[in-house]
């Protein structure tokens, strides 16, 4: 028997030095609120990949915290994001979740703003502002911060935040070393998959940056139905090349990393099963992370999971599988909806483009996916065993591997020679603590 | 129109093997359910995609997704295979569904032995005290007279939803 309640974090909501996280910041109202204005309303944050928004005009709706804003690329060709709110009385100017558009017109009393978020029409603007009102000053609040990396683009509320490079860190070397080679091939094609959940974001978040420990229990129906791939299966012990969990600055964390060329030989060996065009592309892809890898002696190949803090997951193995994006959209203390994104280079060859959808939406993480089915219904649970009044006063053990942190038992044999961050076995929690210690010090919380 | 109507007699039977089969899916007979489809079967499940300019051509107001799968008959089993793994944990415990069928159209299909079926369906989809949904959409089908019985060859699932409510466990 445990006892009911363990202090530390009774008055403290974490005390990542004992592995310990209260449940109340999975559930509770004013901590939710407390993040949306210091992690959402200050972090660089996931907007849209360039592949969306192509062209002149192109727009998506997507949220900043709960904020809707409009991600558009103006007839001037750059990039931004405007906060979709009318100036006038606040209704949203764009209605739709994407599309192309020359203007943005309220539907109330018709203010009407260019793909630059100017305020260029304003009704009876003569007769009822006696041509006086001051349109410059009134054009959609556009988000001071906008870059992209990779093709991805972010967006922070923060102008004193520092650039998205030096936010991303070390996540912008691995983004480098195995997003680049694929937007190389001549850019990426899309497709979506979204679905509501009962969950936190944390949740899901943490999951993406670092927990390789859940794999052989949650995903457990995949095993026993003998789909787990090579990147899935676990071996017994750790081995010299991997799996990896590697945690970053700024919270972000990464998994599933394997070095060595074993990863690339399973890839060929399928890639040669589906024909010699699907093997040079392969080959081509392989050519391409070689390169960047010249000044690295480890040789990683993928990662499986990744999470860029606050809440961009991604999840990506190979490239004969999608790079999924997971945009977790917070809808509340214990409400989230899952934006997938799911990218494959298009020049990758029809038969490698249609096992990678394949997956997506049959074993792998579309909301058909066995995958996702079985991680949303437990990110769900997780949530629920925060809230309620009992259960919400003990806290979460994050404690795993605590004590072997930067010296875990093997790891002399690791080939993990070059590469960026903290560099630890596949189960260990040391990712989760490097999530919250940067979620505190984001959230000013103290922490011990 | 849909097509040219079938039969008045081969519309009775097609909607009584449409009823039938939403009782085996909401009694949970899944075996006997992927009995009913052909061997070479193709089951795609799609969502619908909102853009500006709207798609005038797109029906319920927006267009098709791609589908978000599109099983063969072997990977529809394997479906039913990890449900009973008790592993499926967004199927732990089983949710129970009520799967009404409506808004039947029977159109002739390519050949003798082959119709075309358009119909609606409202599902219910409660887990224990866990949740509840109500997913509203439409199917396409062409079904195969086969040794006398009808089988499904192709079916194509739209839900009216581009956000789902939750992840996709259920049949339709």
């Amino acid at each position: 028997m445990t006892r009911a309640r363990q202090r530390p974090t009774a008055d403290r909501l974490l005390d990542l030095a004992a592995g310990l996280v209260s449940r109340r910041i999975f559930s509770d109202e004013a901590i939710y609120q407390r993040e949306l204005e210091r992690v959402f309303a200050r972090c660089w944050l996931f907007l849209a990949h360039d592949a969306m928004i192509p062209a002149p005009g192109d727009y998506v709706g997507t949220f900043m915290g709960e904020d809707p804003v409009i991600v558009c690329r103006g007839t001037d060709g750059q990039v931004r994001a405007l906060l979709n709110t009318c100036r006038h009385r606040g209704n949203r100017v764009c209605l739709f979740p994407r599309g192309n558009a020359k203007a943005f017109t309220c539907a109330y009393h018709g203010w009407t703003y260019d793909t630059a978020g100017r305020l260029t029409g304003v009704p009876f603007h003569g007769e009822a502002y006696y041509g006086r009102l001051p349109r410059e000053d009134w054009g959609l609040i556009e988000v001071p911060r906008v870059e992209q990396f990779g093709g991805l683009w972010f967006g922070c509320w923060d102008p004193a935040a520092p650039s998205l490079a030096a936010y991303l860190d070390g996540m912008a070397w691995y983004l480098d070393k195995f997003l680049l080679p694929l937007e190389a091939m001549g850019g990426l094609e899309v497709l979506e998959s979204r679905y509501q959940a009962n969950g936190n974001w944390k949740i899901a978040a943490e999951n993406f940056a670092g927990d390789h420990y859940h794999t052989p229990t949650t995903h457990g129906s995949s095993f026993k139905l003998g789909l787990a791939d090579n990147y899935t299966q676990l071996e017994p012990a750790q081995l010299e090349h991997g799996p990896f969990e590697i945690a970053l600055a700024h919270g972000h964390g990464l998994g599933g990393v394997y070095t060595g060329d074993k990863p690339y030989r399973d890839d060929l060996a399928v890639a040669e099963r589906l024909g010699p065009e699907a093997v040079a592309y392969l080959q081509e892809w392989y050519g391409r992370l070689q390169e960047r890898l010249r000044d690295t002696p480890a040789k990683p190949y993928s990662a499986s999971h990744w999470n860029i803090f606050p809440n961009l997951g991604l999840v990506w193995r190979s490239p004969l599988r999608a790079f999924n994006l997971f945009h977790l959209q917070p809808k509340g203390p214990t409400r989230l909806e899952v934006w997938q994104w799911a990218l494959m280079p298009k020049a990758a060859p029809a038969v490698v483009k249609e096992l990678a959808w394949a997956q997506n939406g049959r074993g792998g993480h579309f909301a058909s996916g066995f995958f996702a089915q079985d991680d949303a219904e437990n990110f769900d649970r997780v949530t629920e065993g925060s809230r309620t009044l009992m259960a919400r006063q003990v806290p979460f053990n994050y404690a795993m591997g605590l004590e072997y942190e930067g010296h875990w038992p093997g790891q002399e044999q690791w080939d993990t020679r070059g590469l960026p961050g903290l560099v630890g076995p596949r189960f260990s929690e040391h990712n989760q603590r490097n999530f919250y210690r940067y979620w505190a010090e984001r959230m000013g919380l103290e922490e011990a | 129109m849909l097509g040219t109507p079938a039969r008045g007699e081969v519309q009775r039977a097609v909607e009584q093997f449409l009823y039938a089969e939403a009782w085996l899916l909401d009694e949970r007979r899944f075996e006997e359910w992927l009995a009913l489809f052909a061997d070479d079967a193709r089951y795609a499940l799609h969502v619908r995609e909102v853009a500006e300019p709207p798609d005038a051509s797109a029906g319920a107001g927006a267009r098709l997704s791609p589908p978000l799968f599109e099983d063969d008959l072997a990977f529809l089993t394997l479906r039913v295979r990890r449900l009973e793994t008790r592993l499926a944990h967004a199927e732990r415990p089983p949710s129970i569904t009520r799967h009404l069928i409506t808004n039947v159209v029977v159109v002739q299909g390519d050949g003798e032995a082959e119709v075309k079926a358009y119909s609606s369906f409202l599902v219910f989809q409660a887990r224990a005290d866990l949740s509840e949904h109500l997913l509203s959409g439409n199917r396409e089908d062409i079904l195969r007279e086969i040794d006398g019985r009808w089988r499904i060859a192709r079916r194509q699932v739209a839900l009216d939803r581009s956000t789902l409510p939750r992840t996709i466990t259920i049949f339709f």
